[in-house]
């Protein structure tokens, strides 16, 4: 089963929220390629959001190749091994991009930040 | 618009003297939800039962798209039009009749069973409510209209309504429209929203337009004269500034903190805007 947690008070969309999840549940291999994704009615029921919200997920993992849609049968998953090096990578930028601005915005320097994940690391 | 299924034009309804519905003209597409909100007595259920076809408007008219007749409107409220003494059975073959539906077969919502044999009166406010929406629904509606009855379903039932909602909007495309004040009981399922003030609509927006538009200042500091405030809230400890419509050049251009908020913290500056341009008249 995937598992989507959807935020309603987030400000990210809640499509974005659904493109993020699947992402996820690909990377960590949850989800492999050849394996069918919920049809679009089950996870809007699950999740309550408009049928249209999920569509619109499922049509932009579509054009970022994520999935493959066939028509009368639903949505699969469409990943090739090399692929998830790249998308690990790019996805791994994106969280240490909200982090940092987060961490910049609390007026830390780049130095600050650099000790303080390497205090973090050192105690685990 | 050509692909709308519901369009009101320049409805006006009085109350005595009071119009409760002031000049409003607005149109539904196919396939949309939309969620209508505001203050109490601001005119939403009148507007909603003026759709409905169940209160004829002192001025203006509803117009349906192609093919939408009255069986295709499906319209639940908290005051259900149920015979009391009926049983199910019997309200059931009388919803066919009256709305000529086809199927003989037992209305039903997935995971929500009641006994054909009890009487409506014996059902809870929660049990009518689905009983109802699982009639409508055997209309096969392309409008559904929504007044208010989600907030008074327990979460599981209000998870079956739900749930029946969206099967029926991928399925039949039936446009949604809903009253109701807040936001979290209808989950992510509004695409529009609208909210009313004093008879008249005060905002149309697309839900994820909306959430751009609006942006929360927190603490001190002067609001440039060029930025709209929507709202302000201050008490001693704490000053917060609603921002309307907010443009992305202010982030630059000031030292202000922009925040995103979510939409029933907006929907409720709307409305706090709203009545406080209200005192000051």
């Amino acid at each position: 089963m995937i598992r989507i947690n959807i935020d309603l008070t987030s400000p990210v969309p809640a499509y974005q929220q659904v493109i993020q999840a699947v992402k996820i549940e690909i990377i960590s291999g949850r989800l492999k390629d050849g394996d069918r994704l919920p049809p679009i009615r089950e996870l809007a029921k699950i999740l309550k959001l408009n049928p249209n919200t999920v569509a619109k997920a499922y049509y932009t993992l579509e054009e970022d190749g994520f999935v493959e849609s066939r028509p009368g049968s639903g949505n699969w998953v469409k990943m090739k091994a090399p692929d998830m090096d790249g998308l690990r990578r790019s996805m791994l930028e994106g969280e240490a991009k909200a982090f940092l601005e987060n961490a910049f915005s609390l007026g830390a320097t780049i130095e600050d930040i650099r000790r303080t994940i390497e205090r973090i690391t050192s105690h685990e | 618009m050509s692909d709308s299924i519901l369009e009101a034009q320049g409805l006006t309804v009085r109350f005595g003297r009071k119009a409760a519905v002031r000049d409003v003209s607005v149109a539904f597409a196919k396939g949309e939800t939309a969620i209508i909100a505001g203050s109490n007595g601001a005119g939403k259920s009148t507007f909603l039962r003026c759709l409905a076809g169940v209160i004829i408007p002192d001025r203006g008219r509803v117009v349906g798209g192609p093919g939408l007749t009255r069986e295709k409107i499906g319209f639940i409220s908290d005051r259900l039009s149920l015979y009391e003494n009926w049983t199910l059975r019997q309200a059931w073959r009388f919803h066919q009749v009256e709305f000529r539906i086809e199927t003989r077969e037992w209305p039903r919502i997935e995971g929500f069973e009641l006994a054909a044999g009890r009487k409506v009166k014996s059902l809870s406010v929660g049990e009518r409510t689905l009983f109802h929406l699982s009639l409508l629904l055997a209309q096969r509606p392309a409008v559904l209209l929504v007044d208010e009855v989600i907030h008074a379903l327990d979460p599981f039932l209000r998870e079956k309504f739900l749930e029946a909602v969206i099967g029926a909007m991928d399925e039949l495309q039936t446009a949604v429209i809903m009253v109701n004040h807040t936001l979290a009981d209808t989950a992510q399922i509004p695409e529009r929203i609208l909210i009313m003030d004093d008879g008249r609509f005060i905002l149309d927006e697309r839900r994820d337009e909306l959430e751009r538009k609006v942006k929360k200042v927190s603490g001190e500091g002067d609001l440039p004269p060029d930025i709209p405030c929507l709202f302000a809230a201050s008490s001693e400890f704490r000053q917060e500034r609603y921002i309307y419509p907010f443009r992305e050049e202010w982030r630059r251009n000031t030292t202000l903190n922009f925040e995103n908020i979510g939409l029933d913290e907006i929907v409720k500056a709307f409305i706090g805007g709203a009545y406080v341009q209200k005192r000051a008249r």
